[in-house]
């Protein structure tokens, strides 16, 4: 991506800008054939088949979230970006789910954000590549685990997102709508 | 007379290739209709989700929104027999 400063103003309107995200929908990296986009915003996006994105409502108690955070290493830019969220209890249906998404090799992931901006984590545009993008310099993938925790507490199942990559995870306009659709 | 088409040599690698048409819904970009049965979870039941093979204006919509597997190619008009 070539250098280019441009002004940004945040205090043009007084939104409250909700943190956190609410929801996410999750596949594989080699589910997706194709990315399409204008400007970096992704509009489309190709399956290898129907059916592929996965639905994950996680607890709302406002400790959703997924993080990109920009470090230089050697002069290059370098992000990690990381989510967390987690659904309370413990099933036997959570256990299958925590082990199964733990052997995925690379994950892509579709958060919404609660200011409404929707980020894919475990993608990067590339312009040159067949489908329009490639996956993360270090994949994505998700560690889960499974808390008893205390009489205090909850019991609950947890999953860390985590991946690097060269460029912020790119936003998309696609509604839930047409993910549930894909 | 110019078409949309998919590349060649993708059909092969994605036989049941889908994405989303300018109405939302999911289409087939194979020529042909995607027929896939997904297995019930705790929470739905099973059920077979059918996307429709795309149509010319689907393609077209879809090449324009940059769709990177799609090419427009020049296709010959049939004469007419005499």
């Amino acid at each position: 991506m070539p250098c280019a400063i441009t002004a940004i103003n945040s205090n043009a309107a007084c939104a409250q800008d909700q943190g956190g995200i609410v929801r996410s929908f999750f596949c594989n990296l080699t589910d997706i054939t194709a990315v399409s986009n204008t400007a970096g915003v992704v509009t489309g996006l190709t399956m290898v088949s129907t059916g592929l994105l996965k639905l994950m409502q996680y607890s709302k108690d406002d400790t959703a979230y997924m993080n990109q955070t920009g470090a230089r290493e050697n002069e290059r830019l370098s992000v990690t970006a990381t989510a967390f969220f987690k659904f309370r209890g413990v099933t036997a249906a959570y256990i299958k789910n925590a082990n199964e998404i733990g052997e995925c090799c690379s994950v892509v992931a579709i958060h919404i954000f609660a200011n409404g901006a929707r980020i894919i984590q475990g993608i990067e545009l590339d312009a040159t590549a067949v489908g329009g993008f490639v996956g993360t310099r270090k994949v994505t993938q998700v560690t889960p685990s499974i808390l008893s925790d205390t009489g205090a507490n909850q019991s609950r199942l947890e999953y860390m997102v985590e991946g690097s990559s060269n460029t912020f995870a790119p936003s998309t306009t696609l509604t839930d709508a047409a993910l549930i659709a894909l | 007379m110019k078409q949309i088409r998919l590349k060649e040599g993708l059909l092969i690698l994605y036989p049941t290739m889908v994405t989303i048409n300018e109405t939302g819904n999911s289409v087939s970009l194979t020529g042909s209709d995607v027929v896939v049965n997904l297995p019930g979870t705790p929470i739905s039941p099973p059920t077979t989700r059918i996307s429709k093979a795309a149509t010319q204006a689907d393609l077209r919509w879809i090449f324009e929104n940059g769709n990177p597997l799609l090419e427009e190619v020049d296709v010959p008009q049939p004469t007419a027999v005499k």
